[in-house]
Formats: C-alpha cells, sequence, structure tokens
C-alpha cells in the first residue's frame, strides 16, 4: 500500500505541481468516472469474499461465483452419464445447477503488492482496478493495459502518469484526456492526436502549447498552466474533488 | 436506434459464422439483433451538430453534450480566436472563452478503417457494425471490446485472437465460441464458463486442459460427436424459429 500512496504522490507531483498523500480520501473522485469497478460478492460455495469487476456478463451471472481456488475444485464435478444423454436447452439450467459455476478471480503471472484487484497480471502495486494487464502502479482503474502510474483511468493502453484519462493509447502525463493517442502533458482534452504541452484541445492533431486548438507560444502557455494547475490542487488539496472533468466542458455544465 | 438493414457484408458473414458454429445458417441478422445485443453494454446514439446525421458516441456524456462525426473534423473549428491568453484568469474563463464550440467526436474511425457503421472508436479495423471500441479487427457486430479478432458478434471483451465468437464474453485465443463467459486458449466450446485449453467441450464449468466434455464428462469420441451434434442442432432450430436462444448467463442462474 505505501508503494501506492507514493506512486499517487508522484504522478500529482508531476501532473499538477502538488503532492498529494491519502488515496482512499480521493477516492470517490478518482473513480466517478469508470466504466466499471470491483464489486465484492460472496462465494456461492463458501460464503468467502470474491472481487469481481463490474461487468454485465459477471454480473449477470448472479450469486454463481466462486474463488479462484473453488472453481478448480468444482471443475471436478461432472454430470452422469444418463444426465448428459438426456440434456437440453430446456432442462440445461436446472440439469447443470450443481456445476454451472465460475470465477471472476483470474490471475496470470507474477504479481507484486497488488491488492483489491479482479482479473490481472503480470502487475506491480495495483489497487482496486479490473482487467489490469501488464501493469504497474495503477488504481482505480478499468482495463488498464500496459499502463503504470494511471488513476482512475479506463480503457488505457500504454499510458503512464496520467489521471482520469479515457479509451487513449500512448498518453504521458495527461489529466482528464480521452479518446486521444500519442500526446503529453495534455489536460482537458478530447480526440487528440499527437498533441503535446497543450489544454482544452478537441478533435486536434499536431499541436503544441495550445490552449482551445490555439497555439499560444511557450511562454504564455506556461503561465495560463500554472495557474490552471494550482487552481485544480487546490481544490483537490480543499475538496477531495476537482469540479471539473472532460466529459463536461463546454455542455454548459 | 433500431438498424434492421444491416450492410449486406454483415449479412454474409453472420451466415459464415452460422455455418462454422452451428453447422448451417439460421436467417438474416436482422432477426437476431435483439439477442446479439443483449447482455451487450450498448452504444449511445448522438447527432452531429454539423451534419444533423446520427452518430455512434461513446463515454460518459452528459445532457447537452454536442457532437460530430469523425469525418467532419476538417469542417470544425473551436472558437479559439475569442480566447485572449491574457484574459485567463481561471479555468472558467477557459470553458467561457470556449463558449458552446465544444464538441465530442462519434463514429471515431483511427488509421485504415473501412466498411464501418455505426462504430465509434476504431483502430484498423474493416467490415464493423453497430460496435465500439474495435481495434485491429474484422467482421464485427453487435460487440465491444474487440481486439484482434474475427467473425465476431454479441461480445465483449474479446481479446487477442478470438475468431467465430456469437455471445463471447472475455474470450482470448480462441475460436469457434458460442455463449461463453472467459474461455482462454480454446476451440469448439458451447456454453462453457471458465475454461482455458479446452476443446471440444459444451455445458461445461471450470475446466483445465480437457477436450470432449459435456456437463464436466469427457466422453468418447463417437458418443461425444453424436450428443453434440444433437445438441448443436437444437440450438440452431431454437435460434432460427425464435430469434433467440437460452443464454449462458440465463443458464448459470442470473
Amino acid at each position: 500500500m505505501e508503494e501506492i500512496e507514493i506512486a499517487f504522490g508522484k504522478v500529482t507531483k508531476i501532473l499538477l505541481g502538488k503532492e498529494l498523500r491519502g488515496i482512499d480520501a480521493y477516492a470517490k473522485w478518482i473513480a466517478g468516472r469508470l466504466r466499471g469497478g470491483v464489486k465484492r460478492k460472496k462465494s456461492v460455495v463458501s460464503g468467502n469474499a470474491v472481487l469481481c469487476p463490474s461487468v454485465r456478463y459477471y454480473e449477470g451471472m448472479g450469486n454463481k461465483v466462486v474463488t479462484a481456488q473453488e472453481a478448480l475444485l468444482l471443475g471436478e464435478k461432472k454430470l452422469e452419464a444418463g444426465e448428459v444423454e438426456a440434456l437440453s436447452l430446456a432442462s440445461a439450467k436446472e440439469t447443470l445447477s450443481r456445476i454451472s459455476t465460475s470465477t471472476p478471480e483470474i490471475v496470470w503471472g507474477t504479481n507484486i503488492g497488488t491488492l483489491e484487484c479482479s482479473n490481472y497480471g503480470p502487475t506491480q502495486y495495483c489497487y482496486r482496478s479490473a482487467f489490469c494487464w501488464f501493469s504497474k502502479c495503477v488504481a482505480y482503474s478499468f482495463w488498464p493495459r500496459e499502463c503504470e502510474y494511471a488513476f482512475g483511468c479506463s480503457y488505457v493502453l500504454q499510458c503512464s502518469f496520467c489521471i482520469h484519462c479515457y479509451n487513449s493509447t500512448k498518453l504521458s502525463r495527461c489529466f482528464e484526456v480521452s479518446d486521444s493517442t500519442n500526446c503529453a502533458d495534455c489536460y482537458f482534452c478530447h480526440n487528440c492526436e499527437n498533441v503535446n504541452e497543450s489544454m482544452f484541445c478537441f478533435n486536434a492533431k499536431n499541436l503544441r502549447y495550445a490552449i482551445g486548438n490555439r497555439e499560444v507560444g511557450r511562454e504564455a502557455y506556461m503561465r495560463v498552466k500554472a495557474k490552471v494547475l494550482a487552481q485544480i490542487a487546490d481544490g483537490l488539496e480543499k475538496e477531495k474533488r476537482c469540479e471539473y472533468d472532460i466529459y463536461k466542458i463546454g455542455c454548459g455544465n | 436506434m433500431e438498424n434492421k438493414n444491416a450492410p449486406e457484408w454483415v449479412d454474409k458473414a453472420w451466415g459464415s459464422t452460422c455455418r462454422t458454429l452451428l453447422g448451417g445458417e439460421v436467417g438474416s441478422i436482422g432477426k437476431f439483433e435483439e439477442y446479439l445485443k443483449r447482455d451487450v453494454p450498448h452504444f449511445r446514439i448522438g447527432k452531429s451538430s454539423i451534419s444533423g446525421r446520427e452518430i455512434v458516441v461513446g463515454g460518459e456524456y452528459v445532457e447537452g453534450t454536442k457532437f460530430i462525426s469523425g469525418d467532419e473534423i476538417g469542417k470544425y473549428a473551436l472558437a479559439a480566436a475569442q480566447l485572449n491568453v491574457n484574459d485567463i484568469k481561471d479555468i472558467d474563463s477557459i470553458i467561457e472563452a470556449l463558449g458552446e464550440s465544444v464538441r465530442y467526436c462519434g463514429n471515431n474511425l483511427i488509421g485504415n478503417c473501412s466498411n464501418a457503421t455505426l462504430a465509434n472508436r476504431l483502430i484498423d479495423s474493416n467490415f464493423v457494425h453497430c460496435s465500439y471500441d474495435v481495434f485491429y479487427s474484422k467482421y464485427v457486430a453487435y460487440s465491444n471490446g474487440v481486439k484482434y479478432c474475427e467473425y465476431v458478434f454479441g461480445s465483449e471483451g474479446a481479446g487477442k485472437g478470438a475468431h467465430f465468437a456469437i455471445k463471447g464474453f472475455e474470450s482470448y485465443e480462441c475460436s469457434r465460441v458460442f455463449e461463453c463467459v472467459h474461455v482462454y486458449n480454446s476451440s469448439d466450446c458451447f456454453y462453457c464458463a471458465n475454461v482455458e485449453n479446452c476443446h471440444d467441450c459444451l455445458f461445461s464449468f471450470n475446466l483445465r486442459s480437457k477436450r470432449r466434455c459435456i456437463g464436466n464428462l469427457e466422453l468418447q469420441e463417437g458418443k461425444f460427436a453424436a450428443l453434440k451434434a444433437k445438441l448443436k442442432e437444437e440450438i440452431a432450430g431454437e435460434l432460427g424459429a425464435k430469434g433467440s436462444v437460452q443464454g449462458i448467463l440465463g443458464i448459470m442462474g442470473g
């Protein structure tokens, strides 16, 4: 857990210029926009806790979930030959009821310091996330793959040092960015490609030091960036949340 | 938005998939649309503020959000001309300057994509219909979260290398799957959950490295083939007649 706290501190320092600690205090804000999270269910066999990603196909199983170890033992249970011969679609639910369980606890490869995650591997220091593959220092995220230092992100691939990034690939040091690829040091951007050191850009390509899709030059950009970051960091420190998010910009809310 | 008139290629690909999985075609895909969409989070339809066209949008957009289509980006200009950097005091002043010119993108196709209808967030994918988050894949319909796959219908989380899947949830490196959840490195699986490295398995659960199983019971080749043919015929018959069939989640009791 200490490593996750350190990682959160590092990312907030890099992105916002202020190191924030106590990640769980920010949980509501960090996980606020996730498409799915991790839920606790009870094993139908033992009552033990089963961490389950919030996706329809696991939720649709109702209570028929078990832990990973239990699942392997239950795999030994089988129907009788007579039951198999009589099996039909109409009778399947009833006939299969004593073997039809599954587990969302899928763990691959070597995992170090990963806590309260579901469906993951290989990982290091991942926390309260689902479908974490080949990632490290990720928390409150959903389906990060080959990511590091990502917080409150979903459907991200090869992203690092990001907070609240969604449906994106190859982002570095980004905050509130969605549907983008190959971007770095961006804040509040949507559908951007090869955009660097920019903020509030939408449907744009190949920009640097841009605000609202207009390149303003390094000096002016840095001046505005300092004000924006200070405002976000202050809000987070005082209220543990940031009222601005990429899905709300420009919709009158 | 209903879509009873899917493009011709969707019907052809659906026919190929049914022949491969069920041994024969069961009808035009329009009849199965509701079934294929069942248990798969559906996309949202928005309207392009430029052309008025209906487009597929993804993301947690709030009421009042305005969209454009990915092929209209050339016509789009953010109202940044009104933005004087010296006047920026805080985030609110930037948002105010951008005014109502902010548009989010739907029907977004990245890289080399073709034959995409009602699709969003595609990367290098072809022949995709009513789907989103499809990367490096072809012949995909009514699905999301699909990577490196072919002939995938009504599926979610079809990971690397799933081929010929109908209602495959979280399938990875597998071929010919029907109504399955968590099927890894497997082939010819019907109504299975949590199976890895398994082949020719029906109505089986929590198996590793098994072959020719029905209800987790391993069977002789001849016996298995006869029962499999009977069950496949029943599935195809019901699907063809009703346009829908009992799903794996229904069988598991959800």
